[in-house]
C-alpha cells in the first residue's frame, strides 16, 4: 500500500462531497496491505496459514533391519571373495525383506533440501582370521626390537554403507546410489575395482577389527600382537542433497551394504578399493536393528 | 493497533473539521499499524514471506570442494609417498601438532537467533601405536578431535573418529545478527615418544585422513 | 473484502452527522476485525521484523518461535559434564531375553509444550567408555564377555524407550591385565568398549501437548560413562 496521502480538512475549507469520499475511499485498496501497514512483531503463530506446511515439507522414518532387540539372530553378510565387485545388499528385515522408506513421491526443487539420517547396529566378525597381516593391502611391515619384524593391521580396510535411492517411480525397482555416491564398480586401474573418495557422500564406513601393538619402544616394537574384535556396535550416517539441477522427484530411499573395501591412492588421489583376497568366511558383518529417516524442508 | 473511538459525530453539532479529520488520522494511523490483534489468521505463508524471513540454510553437501578429485578430503596434509595400499593423508613425517583447518567458509546473512551446526564425514586413523614402553610411558591414544566454531565461538567438539569410522558433531549456539564466519578444525593425536612411524619399506605409515566431509548449518531467527 | 464505505457523499445534498459517523464506525471495525487475507498483497513481503522474536531458553538452549524450536546443549568439550547408564538402575545384569527396566540418562532430555502440530527431530552424538564390568556370582547370569548396553531414545516417559531403533555397545573386558599391576593394558581408544555414535530420530507432535524427548538406557554392565555428549531438538511447526 501504499500510505494514507489525502490531507486533513482544514479551518475555512469548502467541505465538497469528492474530497470526503476521497478520504474515506483511500482506505479501500485491496490486495495492497504490505510491508509499510504492519508493525513490527505483527505477525505471529495464528497468522501463520494451517492450510498446508511450507517449511517442512515432508518427513518420513522407517525401522531399519531386524527390528529386534535380540542380538542372537541378527543377519550377516559374507566378504566378498570374486574378481570385481560385490553387490550392495540392501538392510533387510528378519524376514529377508527390504526396510527403506518408500514410496515417497517427493519433488525436490530449487531452494528445497533432502536430509537423511541413519543408523544401525552391526557387528564386523572375523577379528581372529588375521588375513589382514600381509604387507601391501590390509597390513603395516614394522621393525621388531631385537630383529625380525610383525604386520599389524593398518586401518585401512573397512566395511562400507551407503545410501541409495529410487528416483524413476513408486515401484522402486531400479535403485541406483544417491547423487555424489558410488557403488564402487568402476574399473579404476589393473584389476581394481572401486572409486574415488570424492564420490562418498553418502558412505559411512565401518571398521572390521582392531590390531593393537602392546609396546612400542624407540621406533619398534615388540612381536606381541592383539588382535579384537570390534564387538556389537551402533553405525550411522548421514546425507544432504541440495538440488543442483533440475528438480527430481525422490520415491525411495535405502541403506546398502557391502565389503570389504580398503584404502588406495594413485599420486594424489584416493580410492576405495575391493580386496576380495582378504575375504574369509569367517570375516563377515552382522547387523540387527536401526532406524531411517528422511526430512525434506526449505532452505529460506 | 486497534483504535477507541476519537471523535463521536452528533446531529445538530456544528460540522466541523475535527469532526472528520480526528477520525480519519487515528484510522490513517491504525492502518499503518497493523497488529497481531487486527491481522487475519492463518494469513501469512511462504507466497507473502520475503526470502529468508524466518530461517536460512547453509548446506555444503561435500566439503571441502576447492581442489579436484579431493573434494570432501581434508587437504592440509597429503603425504602420498605412503603405500599404494593407502590413501595419501596425514603423516608424522608431515605434521607435528594443532588444530588444522578445513577452508573456512562464510555464513552470509545471518540475522541473529539460533544457529544449529552440523558436520560429518569418515575418518582413517590408525590407532595400533597407542600404548608406549611397556607401559611406563604414558600411552598415547589415537583418535581425531574435531571442532566446530562460528565467529570464533565454539559451537561443539567432541574427541571423533579413533579407527577407520563414521563420526558426526553438531551443535546450537546464539549468536547476534552479521555473516558468521565457519571454522571447522580437525586434531589428530600428536606423535608419542616410542611409536613407529616408518614401515620396514621404508615408508610413512598414514595415521589419519578424513573424508565425507560435509556440513549443514540452519539459522533460525524466528 | 476491503473496506467499503456505506456513505457515498453526494454534491447538492445534506451532510449529515450521521453520514460521517457511519463511514468512521465502518472503517473502525474493519480495521478492528475485518481485514482479510485478500487485503495483503500477494507478493513476497512480509519481513523479519513483521514477526514476533522468539523466546530463549538459556538452561535448555532452546529457541522458541513461530516456525518452532530449535537449540540443544552439549557436554561442555572434553571431560566435562559426563553423564552415565549403568547395570544397577536397570536389572543388575539379571540374565532376561528383553529388558524390562530403562533409566533416563541424566541431562539429556528435552520438555517442551507444543503450541502447533509439528513435526520434531531429536539428534543426539556421545563418547562412551564402558565397564570392565567382570563381576560374577548371582544374579549376575549373563557373562561379562556379553554384557552389553543399549542407549535410545524416548518420547515422554522411559517406560516406551523406542527399543529397536536403540544404538548398542559391549563390554570393555578386552585389555585388561589379570596380574599386578592390575588395570588397562592396552589404551582405551584400542578397547571395544571405547564407542563415538550418533543418532537421529523423528516424531510427530500434536499441538496442545508437553513432550519429553531424551535419552534412555538398558544396562547390563556397571559403568558406561558418556564422556562427551550434546543433544539437539528441530521442531517445525510450519
Amino acid at each position: 500500500m501504499s500510505r494514507i496521502v489525502q490531507p486533513p480538512v482544514f479551518d475555512g475549507d469548502e467541505v465538497t462531497a469528492t474530497g470526503l469520499n476521497n478520504r474515506f475511499t483511500q482506505f479501500s485498496q485491496a490486495g495492497a496491505l504490505n510491508a509499510t501497514n504492519l508493525r513490527d512483531a505483527a505477525v505471529d503463530l495464528p497468522q501463520m496459514n494451517t492450510t498446508s506446511k511450507f517449511m517442512m515439507l515432508n518427513s518420513a522414518q522407517v525401522n531399519l533391519g531386524t527390528e529386534s532387540f535380540d542380538l542372537s539372530a541378527p543377519r550377516t553378510l559374507a566378504s566378498y571373495s570374486g574378481a570385481t565387485f560385490p553387490a550392495p545388499a540392501p538392510v533387510l528385515d528378519g524376514a529377508g525383506v527390504s526396510t527403506h522408506l518408500g514410496p515417497l513421491g517427493w519433488t525436490l526443487t530449487s531452494g528445497e533440501i533432502l536430509r537423511v539420517y541413519w543408523n544401525l547396529n552391526v557387528s564386523p566378525n572375523g577379528a581372529s582370521t588375521t588375513n589382514w597381516r600381509v604387507a601391501g593391502n590390509g597390513g603395516t611391515v614394522l621393525p621388531v626390537r631385537g630383529g625380525g619384524t610383525v604386520i599389524v593391521a593398518d586401518s585401512g580396510h573397512a566395511w562400507l554403507a551407503w545410501l541409495q535411492w529410487d528416483i524413476t517411480s513408486a515401484a522402486l525397482a531400479n535403485w541406483v546410489p544417491v547423487y555424489g555416491q558410488s557403488d564402487f564398480q568402476r574399473n579404476f586401474t589393473g584389476a581394481l575395482y572401486g572409486e574415488q573418495l570424492n564420490q562418498t557422500q553418502a558412505t559411512t564406513v565401518i571398521p572390521p577389527w582392531l590390531d593393537t601393538i602392546t609396546q612400542v619402544r624407540e621406533g619398534e616394537v615388540n612381536t606381541t600382537l592383539d588382535a579384537k574384535r570390534v564387538g556389537w556396535r551402533g553405525v550411522s550416517g548421514a546425507y544432504y542433497y541440495t538440488v543442483p539441477g533440475a528438480p527430481i522427484t525422490v520415491w525411495g530411499i535405502r541403506v546398502v551394504l557391502a565389503g570389504l573395501a580398503h584404502a588406495y591412492h594413485i599420486g594424489n588421489v584416493n580410492y576405495f578399493a575391493w580386496d576380495p583376497a582378504i575375504a574369509d568366511a569367517a570375516i563377515t558383518l552382522s547387523y540387527t536393528s536401526g532406524n531411517l529417516m528422511a526430512l525434506h524442508h526449505t532452505t529460506g | 493497533m486497534k483504535h477507541w473511538t476519537v471523535n463521536q459525530q452528533r446531529s445538530g453539532n456544528t460540522v466541523s473539521p475535527e469532526s472528520v479529520n480526528d477520525e480519519i488520522r487515528t484510522s490513517a494511523s491504525s492502518i499503518q499499524t497493523l497488529d497481531r490483534a487486527q491481522l487475519p489468521q492463518a494469513c501469512i505463508d511462504d507466497s507473502n514471506l520475503e526470502l529468508y524471513a524466518l530461517h536460512r540454510v547453509w548446506c555444503e553437501p561435500i566439503y571441502p570442494k576447492d581442489v579436484v578429485d579431493r573434494e570432501g578430503e581434508q587437504n592440509n596434509i597429503r603425504d602420498t609417498s605412503v603405500k599404494s595400499w593407502m590413501f595419501a593423508g596425514l603423516t608424522y613425517q608431515l605434521y607435528t601438532s594443532g588444530w588444522l583447518a578445513l577452508t573456512p567458509y562464510t555464513l552470509t546473512g545471518f540475522k541473529g537467533g539460533s544457529l544449529f551446526l552440523e558436520w560429518s564425514g569418515n575418518a582413517l586413523v590408525f590407532p595400533s601405536a597407542a600404548n608406549q614402553y611397556s607401559n611406563l610411558m604414558p600411552g598415547v591414544s589415537k583418535y581425531c578431535k574435531v571442532r566446530m566454531s562460528a565467529n570464533g565461538v565454539t559451537v561443539a567438539e567432541r574427541y571423533g573418529a579413533s579407527h577407520m569410522e563414521h563420526w558426526r558433531l553438531f551443535g546450537s549456539v546464539f549468536l547476534p545478527p552479521g555473516d558468521l564466519q565457519l571454522q571447522l578444525e580437525f586434531q589428530p593425536t600428536t606423535i608419542g615418544p616410542d611409536e613407529p612411524i616408518v614401515s620396514t619399506a621404508p615408508l610413512p605409515i598414514l595415521q589419519l585422513h578424513l573424508f565425507s566431509s560435509k556440513f549443514f548449518a540452519m539459522g533460525r531467527w524466528r | 473484502m476491503a473496506y467499503t464505505p456505506p456513505q457515498t457523499f453526494v454534491a447538492g445534498t445534506p451532510l449529515e452527522a450521521a453520514d460521517i459517523l457511519d463511514n468512521c464506525d465502518a472503517l473502525r471495525i474493519y480495521l478492528h476485525e475485518d481485514v482479510l487475507s485478500s487485503d495483503l498483497q500477494a507478493t513476497r513481503w512480509v519481513q523479519t521484523r513483521h514477526i514476533q522474536p522468539p523466546q530463549v531458553d538459556p538452561y535448555s538452549g532452546l529457541q522458541h518461535g513461530v516456525t518452532g524450536f530449535q537449540g540443544g546443549q552439549m557436554g561442555g568439550g572434553n571431560l566435562s559434564r559426563l553423564t552415565f547408564a549403568t547395570r544397577f538402575l536397570t536389572g543388575n545384569a539379571i540374565a532376561g531375553v528383553v529388558p524390562s527396566t530403562w533409566q533416563p540418562i541424566p541431562t539429556t532430555s528435552f520438555r517442551v509444550n507444543i503450541r502447533r502440530s509439528c513435526t520434531m527431530i531429536f539428534h543426539y552424538w556421545m563418547d562412551i567408555e564402558s565397564g570392565p564390568d567382570t563381576a560374577t556370582g548371582v544374579p549376575y547370569g549373563i557373562a561379562s564377555d556379553d554384557r552389553i548396553y543399549y542407549i535410545t531414545p524416548y518420547i515422554s516417559n522411559t517406560s516406551a524407550p523406542l527399543k529397536v531403533i536403540g544404538q548398542v555397545g559391549v563390554n570393555s573386558i578386552d585389555g585388561f591385565t589379570a596380574t599386578f599391576p592390575l588395570g588397562a593394558d592396552v589404551q582405551y581408544t584400542m578397547n571395544r568398549g571405547w564407542q563415538q555414535r550418533d543418532g537421529s530420530y523423528l516424531y510427530n507432535a500434536t499441538a496442545g501437548t508437553n513432550v519429553t524427548v531424551g535419552l534412555c538406557s538398558y544396562s547390563q554392565i556397571d559403568r558406561v560413562a558418556l564422556i562427551n555428549w550434546s543433544i539437539a531438538l528441530e521442531v517445525f511447526y510450519l
